[in-house]
């Protein structure tokens, strides 16, 4: 049951994971700035859903669920490894920075937030 | 206005490999004792760089596979089985208390990540494609 929980979650996800690749592609070709929203959105959501202690079985569904499947390390380094081997050095460094530091950020500030929530 | 039956069957791809790869995700965390283990997120997300990539340039570029496909191997399947928001919260979690080892694990699996990127890159070129399909 907890795998279900977690897969319908991951699913669920990936298709806003989809959508939202789709509509970054459109507003910006060349920064894989949709990956990048994606991810500090998921970090934000998950550093919140951390913070406030949600239950165990919430937490597969909303947690390793939505925002695992929301979120991609691998599209991630797949773009960057792309920018770099199309010699894009300068937007890899910022798509890279960009990613790690607001992603970092991201999770430290939805952590204030959770607790401040619960 | 008619209803699109090419995009409802892209997003039931990448639902569908969604659903595959997070259930992945957890089973090889149960494996490695637990889905917050940072051995668990560190070879889902490694292992993914290098499915991804070889998706990319090998299965996309090579194989004669419906767009469906691809979009649920890659998008639905390795997309879900590699996490960000896991590793970002565990970064930060292992980070208040024992500094050392979560720069370890970010810089293990930033530039692991980029290595495995390289070898399923590699491996695409290294494949005979013609004698294969």
């Amino acid at each position: 049951m907890n795998l279900m929980y977690v897969a319908v979650g991951a699913g669920i996800g990936a298709v806003g994971r989809y959508e939202l690749t789709i509509l970054g592609k459109r507003l910006a070709p060349i920064i894989p700035f949709g990956t990048l929203l994606i991810n500090v959105l998921g970090a934000l959501l998950a550093g919140v859903l951390t913070g406030m202690l949600i239950d165990n079985r919430l937490s597969l569904f909303l947690l390793t669920g939505i925002c695992g499947g929301f979120t991609t390390f691998s599209t991630f380094t797949a773009d960057t490894f792309v920018l770099v081997k199309n010699q894009r050095f300068g937007i890899a460094t910022i798509y890279w920075v960009a990613t790690v530091g607001l992603g970092i950020a991201a999770v430290v500030f939805g952590l204030w937030l959770g607790m401040l929530i619960r | 206005m008619p209803v699109n039956w090419y995009k409802i069957g892209q997003l039931l791809s990448v639902f569908i490999g969604g659903m595959t790869g997070g259930a992945g995700r957890y089973e090889v965390g149960k494996w490695l004792g637990s889905s917050h283990s940072l051995l668990a997120t560190t070879s889902v997300n490694l292992i993914g760089c290098y499915l991804l990539v070889f998706t990319i340039y090998g299965l996309d570029l090579h194989v004669d596979l419906p767009e469906w496909l691809i979009l649920g191997l890659g998008t639905g399947i390795v997309g879900s089985f590699t996490t960000f928001s896991t590793f970002g919260v565990q970064f930060v979690q292992t980070a208040t208390t024992h500094l050392a080892i979560a720069i370890l694990y970010l810089t293990v699996n930033l530039v692991g990540g980029f290595f495995m990127a390289m070898l399923g890159f590699g491996t695409a070129h290294v494949i005979d494609w013609r004698q294969k399909i």
